[in-house]
């Protein structure tokens, strides 16, 4: 089989609630375990092994936390966006499930990153809170999360509710280029990326090797728990079809 | 290591209180995540089960009072036999 057809069907495969749930219980224990495992590799590392800073001393080490749930939040609302679009132009059920574990875990992370910033910030310029271009679309995420969550409770019928939620995540999808380069079109107090794809970073191995670690450590825990909503979702979903009675009985 | 003691290590250079507290913050709300859809998976399973339990003893109840002349005639046998699967199934439902 090409590699296409292969991911052809792969893609069919993962809108069957029934494939997926029958077949993912032990994905999830890998990506648990891998996930819990990284987690504390990196925060090791990035707590005790790496260098200070020259200039922040040891308070820099917050953005060993800040930074992949800084870049998860949008993430997260991009892959909001994509299972709007499926659900929207494949009428895909599977993209709904996906979005409704999604938003929770979302909103948590936005907040984190939020949180983390502001705890930052105050002993580094001087001042929980400053209003710049990146902090504020990074709080007007974390209110779309927020809208994407009330959307759903406020709808009864969980087709149109899905349909709602879909629309407004793609909107809301413009956000996510803005926070990304905020801090190159506007004059902003947040510093510039200092890790990026394709160019050296502006930090040495010590600090970007436990930083790159945590990332994927964060990356992998999201996975895990959306895997694990999603199959709660599914269950709830397919809660009158013939394998799931047989699965729970 | 970038620290000479575990003192040393806590304090953070005196940044303690700043680093403890995202940390803190972070692993809390990510254990938090787990706990809730973890609980959540383990009550849908238990909730479904038994839903499909009822459902499935209504049925059985049904087929063995399916021989019933009429259904007004229902109640009245019901009133004189012992409980059933299906009137304890019922009675399930509006517990």
């Amino acid at each position: 089989m090409t590699l296409t057809a292969r991911l052809k069907r792969f893609w069919h495969q993962l809108g069957s609630p029934r494939w997926l749930y029958l077949n993912s219980a032990s994905w999830l224990r890998f990506l648990g375990w891998g996930a819990a495992a990284l987690l504390v590799c990196g925060s090791v590392w990035g707590l005790a092994i790496a260098p200070a800073d020259y200039q922040q001393g040891n308070s820099y080490r917050i953005m060993f936390v800040h930074v992949p749930t800084a870049l998860l939040s949008q993430s997260c609302f991009l892959l909001l966006a994509t299972a709007g679009v499926v659900l929207l132009v494949w009428r895909m059920k599977m993209a709904d499930v996906v979005a409704q574990a999604a938003v929770p875990v979302g909103m948590a992370i936005t907040a984190l990153a939020l949180f983390s910033g502001a705890v930052w910030g105050r002993p580094t310029w001087g001042a929980w809170w400053v209003s710049d271009a990146r902090t504020v679309s990074t709080l007007v995420l974390l209110f779309l999360y927020f809208a994407l969550f009330a959307l759903r409770q406020s709808i009864p019928r969980a087709e149109a509710a899905g349909r709602a939620c879909a629309v407004l995540a793609i909107v809301g999808a413009i956000n996510i280029p803005i926070i990304k380069y905020s801090v190159e079109w506007w004059n902003t107090m947040h510093q510039v990326s200092s890790l990026s794809v394709g160019k050296r970073p502006a930090m040495p191995a010590s600090m970007y090797l436990p930083l790159l670690l945590n990332i994927l450590a964060f990356y992998l825990f999201f996975a895990y728990l959306l895997l694990l909503r999603v199959r709660t979702g599914i269950l709830r979903q397919e809660s009158g079809a013939r394998w799931v009675r047989e699965l729970v009985t | 290591m970038a620290f000479e003691s575990a003192a040393e290590f806590f304090a953070m250079g005196g940044h303690a209180l700043y680093v403890w507290l995202a940390y803190g913050a972070t692993w809390g709300v990510l254990a938090a995540l787990v706990v809730v859809a973890r609980v959540a998976s383990r009550q849908t399973l238990t909730q479904l089960g038994a839903q499909h339990r009822r459902q499935s003893a209504r049925q059985t109840g049904a087929s063995q009072t399916a021989p019933q002349p009429a259904p007004d005639a229902a109640p009245q046998a019901s009133s004189t036999q012992p409980r059933t699967a299906t009137t304890q199934a019922l009675a399930g439902d509006h517990s």
